[in-house]
């Protein structure tokens, strides 16, 4: 499998259909992968694919990072299934054009949820909590992919793949809130939840603001709470997730779980899932006249 | 008039951004008609509920604020035509977030309340103000909010004194 | 660091009777950044304005608070007043002290403490006021006037006979209204087609005025100055220009169906003009019934057609016309099914719904313990009338009896909280006067009873007019009518008579009832495509109820005649000609000043997502691309037009990266007035 996207690859780079392709290769140990820029035919045999290709590679598609300001006319990127969900939303929301990559999809059969757990084969200890359930191991949208594409049925609606969501939503407000009040007590604000992620797309994030100070900047409960609060409510209708916030937390906090929530009400309520469609809105940007509204009096 | 207003031993602080089009005017109404109605709440008046940023109600809380009210114009009757649908879909979202994060969401309360409904804001407002004195003060923002670099600097002050 | 001044307002006892105001004042004297109190009696008065202005002048003021009654009734003033001492208006703010404290706490301490409260929150707001200049729009000085009843033709003739150029959307197939079914007007009692065709046909043939007659407007577009009409004008199968009114079509249509214009008492052919006098006198086919147009059969109009104007491949038209203000006159209807009540019942003519042939099929007709001659004030009107179904005679529906008795039931469904609606319909009593003459110089020996809740007959010369109708001979009985049946083939009228406190029955031959007038029934679908607001019965909100009664909420939109509010013509007339006024004086100048509380873009921070173009009600943003200074494509970004913004913030609320910043309501003054709350609360 991977030896025929190297192969496309290099053919890519040397008929200079694209000046770049960004996918994994070894890491610094053997449990690792690192993300690549291959920009020399000769380098695309450093290119690998397996259950340790963790990152979420469109992150380097994102307008907000200088990759993107080299002047590469066209991108050629590996994608797995949900990366390629992630590169649709930046596409409908305009952070990217569809002509701009060339992507190469793979054929995924999950992967591990960190490096750490990774011991030579994927199973159910390992594997990351957002492949238990997933309708896009072949992928969606790809300019070149290995084989034959089976067709896949992905009407079904949005699933929360991790079951604390459930576990959360069965407690009571004080304890849930007392889980959250543990959790973002280890938080001091690195703020690697966001960048880490995709669709954080903003030049100046708004917590790096001061006119106003949209959020305290201390690493104390009132900022933690508003930080996170504001993350979740700028993702809603957006996160794809790809769950790579709460893996680049060094202190564990599980913040993606907002977002599976989140995705979980759109998906109730406007039966919207991100990541599909090239040309839907996002759920806070459109509106039904019938839509929702047993809370207000 | 003539209402006697009784103090309590808590009385909540109440916030509410309104739209200037139909509540402010709904809330002035009550006033030109000399309705009485809980003295708890200060208004922030906004060109329209779709201006009602989540971000405000966060601040609000922040600042101690025990209870969040949000009003604007009945569906259909939007000064801008669809601002308060935005306002719904928004809120929709807001307050699922806020439960997730074990914020209780009977402190916001969502209502639509049209220029000629003086009556509904008085009530509105006194409602909320009960439910929120019931509720209690809201501690889960305020309560201990602790700053180690603040703590540290008071613990050093302490030891050099 | 700022000067701002704060000047406490007592108006008069209403602030100082449940606020301390010179509390507040001291108060926010010791707030950061102000440099000035003051605490008055009426700061909206001359003298008040005059030390609002001195203060900003000697002092030098940059920024001031008045804490007075709410924005919507002197802001406007004090920043008028701002810019005269030379302070931009904007760096005005009002703590609205009156209807948010003092009107609404009884409590002194209360309402001192919250005066204060509001004070400081409005302090910390100003802070961050920038000065705003105003926007010059061009303005389009063409009007579009909704509706052709007596209101509509009032307004547009006053404009055009003031050289503005008028389009007149009248959704039924002549002008007239509601007026053109009138007999005769009270208190003169002139013949209302008398008073009425002339002005019809002078709106015809004026120059300036387009009819847009059998059109209905679709979708109203832009702002004050810059409006953009969608007017549909639905086919008449007619051509406008070649016909010439002669009336042969209508006159050899082999079909007839029940005329709305006559409230069904007659038929009329399936090509119609809606009454003799209809202006303009070019008929249109009802397409809902014409055989030929349903299913190729008949064309006998085509072919009988002199000039050949008859046209069955006609299709609705959209046009789209440039307006810089807008009149709604769509007046009003007499409340639908209110015969129910009494037994009788009627098709909802009225209703603006059309029956299609099945619906209509499926209705009752006369008969099965139905009461036909109970009628309504409009069909009484049309039997009264000289062109009317029995030209002139009052004849009853049933058999065209000449009634020998008529029994007339004021208040129908008006001031009737449960069943009908509460407000007096205001014109019933005048007009039930007014039937009851018409009948009596109509039928000399017939006998008429009115049952009546009060007689409200303030107008000029209207307490008279109804002295005059009882000394004619009408039976005054005070008293509710509680049922009516059928006996032989008169209508048993059970009522009482409240003033000797005995029942009353009376065997009428006809019963009129004179019914509570009310908005049309899609009068919020049209507010909602004109996007201006209604109260609950569906009339339409004037901005002001006493100060600004023509305005309508929305900029450039005014209101005429019925659709704001019950009316009669005198009324009606008067309003329509205000309204023509009020768009006068809009298009005095050469150009429209906008307020400059629009959004504006940090083009380097926009991210180009474009949700703010998606959420925008009024296309108002625009995608733009940014170049160096040489010339070479930088980056996306969104501009704000702010000729078609109108401030509504959502884009805003939308952005993310927080770029676009609506002026006047910016982030930072909301966060400084969210940072100053939670001072005392007592």
């Amino acid at each position: 499998m991977i030896e025929q996207i190297r192969n496309q690859a290099r053919q890519l780079l040397e008929n200079g259909e694209v000046d770049v392709v960004i996918g994994y290769a070894e890491g610094s140990d053997p449990t690792r992968t690192t993300p690549v820029f291959v920009r020399k035919p000769e380098d695309v045999d450093r290119l690998i694919y397996d259950a340790r290709c963790i990152n979420s590679l469109p992150l380097y598609l994102n307008k907000r990072h200088e990759y993107t300001k080299k002047g590469w006319k066209k991108t050629g990127i590996i994608g797995k299934g949900c990366d390629i969900r992630a590169i649709t939303q930046l596409i409908a929301e305009n952070q990217l054009r569809r002509d701009e990559v060339y992507i190469l999809g793979v054929p995924c059969e999950g992967v591990v949820s960190h490096f750490e757990k990774w011991d030579g084969s994927l199973h159910d200890g390992n594997r990351a909590s957002k492949c238990t359930d997933c309708d896009v191991m072949i992928p969606l949208d790809t300019d070149f992919f290995p084989g034959e594409k089976p067709e896949v049925d992905r009407s079904g609606p949005y699933k929360v793949t991790s079951p604390k969501v459930a576990n959360l939503m069965g407690m009571e407000n004080d304890q849930r809130f007392a889980f959250w009040r543990d959790d973002f007590d280890r938080c001091f604000k690195c703020y690697a939840c966001r960048e880490v992620c995709p669709h954080c797309s903003c030049n100046v994030c708004i917590t790096d603001e001061t006119t106003p100070s949209w959020i305290d900047p201390a690493a104390h409960k009132k900022g933690v709470f508003s930080w996170h609060l504001t993350r979740a409510m700028h993702l809603v209708g957006r996160c794809t997730g790809c769950g790579e916030c709460t893996r680049a937390c060094p202190m564990d906090i599980q913040v993606d779980l907002f977002n599976q929530r989140m995705k979980e009400i759109v998906q109730e309520n406007y039966g919207y899932k991100s990541g599909y469609s090239l040309e839907e809105k996002h759920p806070l940007i459109t509106y039904k006249v019938d839509d929702r509204e047993d809370f207000i009096k | 008039m003539g209402k006697k207003i009784e103090r309590h031993a808590f009385e909540p602080k109440i916030m509410a951004f309104v739209c200037k089009w139909c509540t402010y005017s709904g809330a002035d109404l009550a006033g030109t008609s000399r309705m009485d109605y809980s003295p708890n709440v200060r208004m922030v008046r906004l060109p329209c509920s779709g201006r009602i940023d989540p971000q405000f109600m966060i601040k609000a809380f922040e600042q101690g604020a025990d209870g969040v009210v949000v009003s604007g114009c009945h569906p259909g009757d939007c000064h801008y035509n669809e601002g308060n649908y935005y306002a719904r879909r928004r809120n929709t979202a807001f307050r699922e977030l806020m439960d997730f994060n074990g914020i209780d969401i009977e402190r916001i309360e969502f209502s639509w309340i049209s220029a000629a409904e003086a009556i509904k804001w008085t009530e509105v407002i006194d409602n909320f103000t009960d439910k929120v004195r019931e509720l209690g003060p809201h501690a889960q923002y305020s309560d201990d909010v602790v700053d180690p670099y603040a703590e540290f600097l008071v613990q050093k002050d302490r030891e050099t004194a | 660091m700022a000067k701002i001044g704060v000047f406490v307002c007592q108006c008069g006892n209403n602030i100082a009777r449940t606020v301390d105001t010179a509390a507040v004042a001291k108060d926010a004297s010791e707030q950061n950044g102000v440099v000035h109190v003051e605490d008055y009696k009426f700061m909206c008065s001359a003298p008040g304005q005059e030390m609002f202005k001195k203060a900003i002048k000697e002092k030098g003021l940059d920024a001031c608070i008045v804490a007075a009654c709410s924005p919507k009734m002197h802001e406007a003033t004090f920043r008028k007043a701002a810019e005269a001492a030379g302070l931009n208006p904007f760096k005005v703010e009002i703590a609205n002290i009156r209807e948010q404290c003092s009107w609404v706490h009884d409590d002194k301490e209360i309402g001192t403490a919250k005066s204060k409260d509001l004070t400081h929150m409005m302090i910390e707001r100003i802070k961050f006021n920038r000065p705003l200049e105003r926007y010059v729009m061009p303005l389009t000085k063409r009007t579009l006037i909704l509706g052709g009843g007596i209101a509509g033709i009032q307004a547009a003739l006053d404009l055009a006979n003031a050289g503005i150029e008028v389009h007149i959307v009248e959704r039924e197939p002549s002008l007239g209204g509601n007026m053109a079914r009138l007999s005769e007007t009270f208190p003169t009692l002139d013949c209302s087609q008398c008073i009425m065709t002339p002005k019809m046909v002078e709106v015809l043939d004026h120059p300036l005025i387009t009819v847009h007659a059998y059109a209905e407007l679709q979708k109203l577009e832009g702002f004050i100055g810059n409006f953009r009409a969608t007017i549909l004008q639905k086919a008449k199968f007619v051509i406008d220009d070649l016909c010439t009114g002669c009336g042969e079509c209508w006159e050899k249509c082999p079909f007839s169906v029940e005329s709305e214009f006559e409230m069904g008492l007659v038929k009329r052919p399936i090509i119609y003009i809606p009454f003799p006098q209809a202006v303009p006198t070019v008929p249109v086919i009802d397409k809902t019934e014409c055989p030929k147009i349903l299913k190729d059969k008949c064309g006998l109009c085509a072919q009988v057609c002199g000039p050949d104007c008859i046209d069955f491949t006609q299709q609705d038209e959209i046009k789209e016309i440039e307006f810089g203000a807008v009149i709604v006159a769509t007046g009003f209807q007499l409340m639908p099914n209110v015969y129910r009540e009494y037994g009788g019942w009627r098709p909802p003519h009225m209703t603006p719904k059309k029956l299609t042939k099945k619906e209509r099929a499926a209705l009752p007709r006369s008969g099965a313990g139905r009461l036909v001659d109970v009628i309504n004030g409009l069909e009484f009107e049309r039997l009264a009338s000289a062109s009317g179904p029995t030209g002139g005679q009052i004849r009853r529906p049933s058999d065209g009896k000449i009634p020998e008795t008529v029994v007339f039931i004021a208040c129908v469904g008006s001031r009737d909280c449960n069943k009908g609606v509460e407000y007096c319909s205001k014109i019933c009593c005048m007009y039930t006067a007014k039937h009851t003459m018409l009948y009596q110089h109509s039928v000399h020996h017939g006998k008429a009873y009115v049952f009546y809740m009060d007689i409200r007959a303030g107008g000029k010369g209207y307490e008279e007019f109804i002295n005059r109708a009882q000394n004619e001979g009408a039976q005054y009985i005070r008293g509710r009518v509680s049922r009516l049946s059928k006996k032989g083939d008169k209508i048993l009228v059970k009522g009482a008579d409240t003033l000797t406190g005995q029942a009353v029955d009376v065997e009428a031959d006809m019963v009129v009832l004179a019914t509570a007038m009310v908005p049309q029934g899609d009068a919020e679908e049209t507010a909602q495509i004109l996007g201006i607001g209604y109260d609950k019965h569906g009339f339409y909100s004037e901005q002001h109820p006493k100060l600004m009664p023509v305005d309508s909420s929305t900029g450039g939109i005014f209101l005429a005649g019925t659709c704001q509010g019950v009316k009669d013509i005198p009324e009606t007339v008067a309003q329509a000609s205000a309204a023509a006024s009020k768009v006068l004086a809009l298009f005095s100048k050469e150009e429209l000043q906008r307020d400059p509380e629009v959004a504006i873009v940090d083009q380097e921070k926009c991210m180009n997502c474009w949700d703010c173009v998606t959420v925008c009600p009024y296309l108002a943003i625009d995608r733009v691309e940014l170049k160096d200074r040489n010339g070479n494509f930088r980056k996306w970004a969104a501009q704000v037009n702010p000729g078609l913004c109108q401030g509504c913030g959502l884009c805003n609320t939308a952005c993310r990266s927080k770029s676009i910043e609506l002026q006047g309501y910016t982030n930072e003054q909301v966060y400084a007035q969210i940072t100053a709350f939670g001072g005392e609360f007592v």
